[in-house]
């Protein structure tokens, strides 16, 4: 049985505002990209900032609220798209930075805006299996280095970040079942193409796969049919989860969903019927993360007050693979 | 219906009310971009409960074509 702990998050220094984003694109407003993102500020790691440094600035945060944990952490699950390396994997750099334990069992894995909810199954699954007991799970992306610098869509929408959350073993179970949704068939909707071993092999199908694209070692989002996965999907997702639980929003206290953007969540919001005072938007300052959305939506949330200790919260992440997971915690 | 998808569309481009029939180019929006497409997909979503074609819209040139492809 295991819960969470502590969150903690770190956004780079440097921002990117709607103002600078309108002049590099005078056809758009600064209100317009407010008010049909609800986005105001990303942040933008420097040339030389990596996901790793993001993501141990943001674990560092924990343990200097709690010092005892650095040592007590016997887990190190580092989720990220943009890795500092193919080759060695970012957790293993981590260990070392943070200095944690050599005993650690420590590991990378990719996903995009899915991969909080996976990295909490991973971690409840580990200490269910007796495999750790204290698990460091590190969110961390620098999509600004995987985007087309011409391309406004993603560049309204995506801004860098990391967090990191202490999962640990518990005499009750407050992270609850899982309910997971996968279709590799829309892989090519949201796809960096150059990005790995099939570059060649993609050569020949980019024409068909993603027609219009013109920077194929950048990040391609065909944002109407990711769009149309998460209304396909993502209620469907979310009734699974509580079904298996029997729960329904009666039962849950807060709803926190992948913050793409403010039109997908208040859209998402009204399909799957959950009550507005339950519902949390923050995109505010920071845009859309990845995989980090959720976490820092949950501590900021939580250092408010609108999350309170002991509060039931349904978590749902969608996008790249295409890949859905969601499942109900109790803070 | 179709009465009904020109109003719509006419909120989605920002233009005035009871000016649309069907025939212009959609070039000729400049509110036609990614969030237009998004908000007619919920458009089509609350009044069709179905999704929308995208790689069809993706060929249309006017309104009636749009029009087209979510009637069909």
């Amino acid at each position: 049985m295991s819960r969470i702990r502590s969150i903690a998050y770190h956004f780079p220094e440097a921002s990117l505002t709607n103002t600078q984003l309108a002049e590099l694109f005078p056809e758009w407003s600064a209100d317009k990209i407010v008010l049909k993102t609800g986005i105001e500020t990303r942040y933008i790691v420097a040339k030389e900032e990596t996901a790793l440094d993001l993501g141990v600035r943001a674990a560092e945060k924990i343990f200097k609220s709690e010092p005892a944990l650095r040592d007590i952490v016997d887990g190190l699950v580092f989720c990220t798209e943009s890795p500092d390396y193919t080759i060695p994997p970012n957790a293993c750099l981590a260990q070392s930075e943070l200095g944690l334990s050599d005993h650690v069992i420590a590991f990378d894995y990719n996903l995009g805006c899915s991969g909080y909810v996976y990295g909490l199954s991973i971690a409840h699954g580990l200490i269910a299996s007796g495999q750790a007991s204290t698990i460091l799970l590190i969110t961390a992306e620098t999509y600004s280095k995987l985007l087309d610098e011409d391309d406004r869509g993603v560049r309204t929408l995506f801004g860098d970040g990391a967090t990191a959350t202490i999962v640990e073993k518990s005499l009750h179970n407050e992270i609850g079942k899982f309910a997971f949704y996968t279709n590799g068939e829309q892989a090519h909707n949201l796809i960096v193409p150059h990005s790995g071993a099939a570059t060649e092999k993609l050569k020949k199908q980019e024409k068909t796969l993603i027609a219009g694209h013109k920077a194929y070692d950048k990040l391609y989002m065909n944002g109407p049919a990711i769009f149309q996965f998460t209304l396909d999907i993502v209620p469907n997702l979310i009734q699974r989860c509580m079904d298996t639980e029997e729960l329904s929003y009666e039962d849950i206290d807060h709803v926190v969903m992948h913050q793409a953007n403010k039109f997908m969540l208040d859209n998402l919001r009204i399909k799957c019927k959950i009550p507005n005072e339950k519902f949390v938007i923050d995109v505010k300052d920071g845009g859309n993360t990845v995989s980090n959305t959720i976490p820092i939506a949950l501590a900021r949330a939580l250092d408010s007050g609108t999350i309170k200790q002991g509060d039931k919260v349904l978590l749902a992440g969608f996008g790249v693979g295409l890949s859905a997971a969601a499942v109900v915690v109790q803070i | 219906m179709k009465e009904d998808f020109l109003r719509s569309l006419e909120a989605i481009l920002a233009v005035a009310t009871d000016t649309l029939n069907g025939e212009e180019p959609l070039s000729e929006f400049k509110d036609w971009d990614s969030m237009a497409i998004l908000e007619l997909q919920v458009y089509v979503d609350n009044t069709f409960s179905k999704g929308l074609d995208i790689e069809a819209l993706a060929k249309a040139q006017t309104v009636n074509d749009v029009w087209t492809i979510i009637s069909q």
